[in-house]
């Protein structure tokens, strides 16, 4: 996988009136990753979305989409991008088929056959020439993200596509977005107020909170941020406590059980080690490890998530 | 720009916004018939039948312009807003101004289509009863189409507050409000779109609008029009 940045955001601000929905965001979204934008609703997710597809202006800050200034070279940056902005997106009078010949038009796509293409890619094939508003949740926005395919896009841009869907119907927009970098060679930014969704299909995250980014980094990176504690249960806490501190470990006792924050799997082993030698007897030794859901939550405190 | 208006073309398959253009000649001329069956029966001469027809129409044109140019418009921007597309096709790789020249051309263009129906068909109804005085092609084109062409800068501000207003019954009530601002603008406020339309009104016994007038109205519509092309390629969405 390379390195390539395909978009990033320099000091990305957008202010309406006294409030500061977007603060100062740099994004890095790197060629063939799939980036999960992760956030309460109401961070600021999709005031970023519309900002990096060219909706609404930055009150300050800029957006560099491969490479090039979005202000300068919109249509030239759009050409290789497609987008799923609001959902739902689709003209219910009109059929599948017909849908995606409005947007073919719209692209100046030469080739109908595409339009079969991106029916196939997304399993709308068989259904094509239904109305719309017959549509299932979940066809209606696996049209959405034919729509976004139209033009052979390097970088898919979704906002929230999985919204107000069953469990079937994420699955399957889930299975559609792993395989695009793979299959489709396509860079995908997708948000979502669910760490689950994010957790399943992301490599890379960034997470928004108030319009600031707590976190940008890799799944892996924010796995190994947590901080986990040793749990153990020896027969002798007291004394078990001061031995350790003697020793220079940071022991908090409650009860009859004693934390060691975020010890390494080294430094385990020694204080087994030292306890038996001791002659303590344990009773339980546990690595208590916070969820990522757990982490997000504590990072975004205050807000309440999910749904 | 023949991708944007081609693609608004795919887009009205279906919709009600054909109904309309059929609607507006086809409620007048059904009226016409009436009247002129009416007085038929009561064995007047058909010319007196066909009199009253057309000082009903120079009543009624003006309010049905004033109602259905903001529906019309409004449809036009409904279909986008209510479908999320509005924001799709502008994250396209489109220059904004020809997605709004699309709406306007297609609103202006409509309306002028719906003129000239009513023109043709109430020349055909003339012919067809025998009204020996019926009014020549070019008197109707003054008489009936040209309420239309003088609704071109009313359409030029109902592209500009329907394709800005997500909600749609902003625009509908101040079409709404067209009724009373008609003749209120009549005369002095023969600039804004409400006013031009009720003060160059054709007449029965008035003479041809002056050629000033034509230029006017292209003018006034063209002024409406970059006021809304700016606002909207300026708003954000």
């Amino acid at each position: 996988m390379s390195e390539e940045t395909v978009l990033r955001t320099n000091q990305l601000t957008k202010v309406y009136g006294k409030e500061t929905v977007v603060d100062h965001l740099d994004l890095e979204v790197k060629r063939g990753s799939i980036y999960g934008f992760l956030g309460p609703n109401g961070a600021g997710k999709t005031t970023t979305i519309r900002m990096l597809l060219g909706l609404a202006r930055p009150t300050e800050g800029e957006v560099l989409i491969f490479g090039k200034n979005f202000q300068e070279y919109r249509l030239s940056i759009l050409e290789r991008v497609g987008s799923l902005v609001e959902t739902p997106s689709y003209y219910s009078h009109l059929t599948g088929y017909e849908n995606l010949e409005v947007v073919r038009r719209l692209y100046r796509i030469p080739e109908k056959v595409r339009i079969d293409e991106v029916l196939e890619i997304v399993g709308l094939t068989d259904t094509k020439h239904k109305k719309v508003k017959n549509y299932s949740l979940g066809m209606k926005q696996r049209l959405g993200i034919a729509t976004a395919l139209m033009n052979r896009p390097e970088l898919l841009i979704l906002d929230e596509p999985t919204n107000g869907l069953d469990p079937s119907g994420i699955q399957e927009i889930r299975e559609l977005i792993r395989q695009m970098p793979r299959q489709h060679d396509v860079t995908v930014f997708v948000s979502s107020h669910l760490l689950s969704e994010v957790e399943q299909i992301a490599t890379d995250v960034g997470i928004l909170h108030r319009g600031r980014l707590l976190f940008q980094g890799s799944l892996q990176s924010l796995r190994s941020r947590q901080i986990g504690s040793l749990v153990m249960e020896v027969d002798r806490p007291e004394e078990a406590a001061r031995l350790l501190r003697s020793r220079g470990f940071d022991v908090i006792q409650q009860g009859r059980e004693l934390h060691v924050e975020d010890p390494s799997s080294q430094k385990v082993g020694e204080i087994q080690q030292l306890l038996a030698l001791e002659g303590f007897v344990i009773h339980r030794l546990t690595n208590d490890q916070p969820s990522l859901e757990q982490a997000f939550l504590e990072m975004v405190k205050d807000e309440a998530i999910g749904s | 720009m023949k991708a944007v208006l081609s693609a608004d073309w795919v887009k009205m398959r279906r919709s009600w916004i054909w109904a309309w253009i059929l609607l507006v000649p086809g409620a007048v001329l059904g009226l016409s018939i009436l009247v002129l069956w009416y007085f038929s029966q009561t064995d007047t001469a058909a010319t007196k039948g066909w009199m009253v027809t057309l000082e009903l129409l120079h009543h009624l044109l003006e309010l049905i312009l004033f109602l259905s140019v903001p529906l019309l418009a409004g449809w036009l921007a409904q279909m986008e807003y209510q479908s999320g597309m509005w924001k799709q096709s502008l994250a396209m790789p489109l220059a904004r101004w020809k997605l709004y020249t699309a709406k306007f051309l297609w609103c202006a263009g409509l309306t002028q289509i719906a003129g000239i129906l009513l023109m043709f068909s109430l020349y055909g109804i003339g012919r067809l009863w025998k009204v020996e005085q019926a009014e020549t092609l070019p008197d109707l084109l003054i008489y009936v189409y040209f309420p239309f062409f003088l609704a071109i800068p009313y359409v030029a501000l109902y592209t500009w507050m329907t394709s800005v207003f997500e909600n749609q019954t902003v625009p509908i009530s101040v079409g709404v409000a067209g009724i009373f601002l008609g003749p209120l603008f009549k005369g002095w406020g023969w600039w804004t779109p409400w006013g031009f339309l009720s003060t160059y009104m054709p007449d029965l016994v008035g003479a041809d609008p002056a050629p000033i007038i034509w230029g006017m109205g292209l003018a006034l519509g063209a002024l409406w029009f970059f006021i809304g092309l700016i606002h909207f390629n300026r708003k954000d969405f």
